[in-house]
């Protein structure tokens, strides 16, 4: 159960001083538009219910065009798996607490 | 990684051990909280040291401001961080802000090349690079991190059927940008 919301008055404020190192996509970007439709064939329904756990027969994703995408989206989910894995590097924890100062305790 | 006696330790209580001036504690909340928040801002921004940089900073600002935690550390160590990822996305340069299907780089349409583990990492790291911010967060938090919606949406502060949503249409975007190599 959350107590905060993201805009609450206890969360500092997020604006990072960050360095301005960037790794540019070479692709174009999406328009940051959420509602924006892809042009393409869209991936089948029973494909997304697959993908998100939910009970699909071995006989819907046996047809040929099911196979198509069960074959990419396998091999997506074995990178992302291999991406669930990876650790922090050992130096970060090291560096946070090297560079912790003075913590901000409010009076209630 | 905290040893499984440290784990069991609640957060409220390394947090007010902080604050009484352990600052040492401290060390536990990064080992139990670094990875998975580490993996966010990787897939968020697909650069190792940037993810560091948010990482670093995120905790930091999470240790100046720990006596104004109300509710779950990890949530609203998370939601540092994630704003974190979205403000570096808003601000590394854009070359172009909307997509055409003529848009696309030749780099993905090779589909007689043949399909290999190191080409598809480049690959999803770059067709992720194309997403908005949100379908983006969407898809890794979903795909990579391993998320249910239902913790996505405490996360995020929204629905699981707009969470739900922004997955389809992050998947769908993705496979017209890698299906014709992958297929």
């Amino acid at each position: 159960m959350l107590h905060d919301t993201p805009n609450s008055r206890h969360e500092p404020d997020a604006r990072l001083d960050l360095p301005t190192k960037t790794v540019a996509p070479s692709a174009p970007r999406l328009a940051d538009d959420a509602e924006e439709t892809f042009p393409g064939t869209p991936t089948p329904e029973m494909i997304h219910r697959w993908l998100d756990g939910e009970a699909v027969s071995a006989q819907e994703l046996a047809t040929p065009d099911a196979e198509k995408h069960v074959t990419f989206w396998a091999s997506v989910n074995a990178e992302t798996d291999r991406r669930r894995a990876m650790k922090t590097p050992t130096h970060v924890a090291a560096y946070i607490m090297s560079n912790l100062s003075a913590p901000v305790v409010l009076d209630d | 990684m905290p040893t499984s006696d440290e784990a069991l330790v609640p957060d409220e209580e390394i947090i007010a051990d902080v604050l009484a001036g352990n600052r040492e504690s401290f060390r536990l909340l990064v080992s139990k909280y670094s990875d998975a928040l580490y993996r966010h801002a990787l897939g968020m921004t697909g650069s190792p040291d940037v993810a560091e940089d948010i990482l670093q900073v995120s905790f930091i600002k999470a240790f100046q401001h720990l006596g104004e935690v109300r509710g779950r550390f990890d949530a609203w160590v998370f939601r540092i961080l994630a704003n974190g990822c979205k403000d570096w996305l808003k601000n590394i340069r854009r070359t172009h802000v909307s997509y055409e299907e003529d848009d696309q780089p030749s780099h993905y349409a090779t589909p007689e090349e043949d399909l290999d583990r190191g080409q598809l990492r480049d690959d999803l790291d770059q067709a992720l690079g194309v997403l908005p911010a949100t379908l983006r967060e969407a898809f890794v938090m979903k795909h990579v991190e391993g998320r249910s919606y239902e913790e996505m949406a405490e996360l995020l502060n929204t629905t699981v059927g707009a969470l739900k949503m922004r997955v389809h249409r992050a998947r769908e975007a993705l496979q017209r940008l890698l299906g014709d190599r992958y297929h």
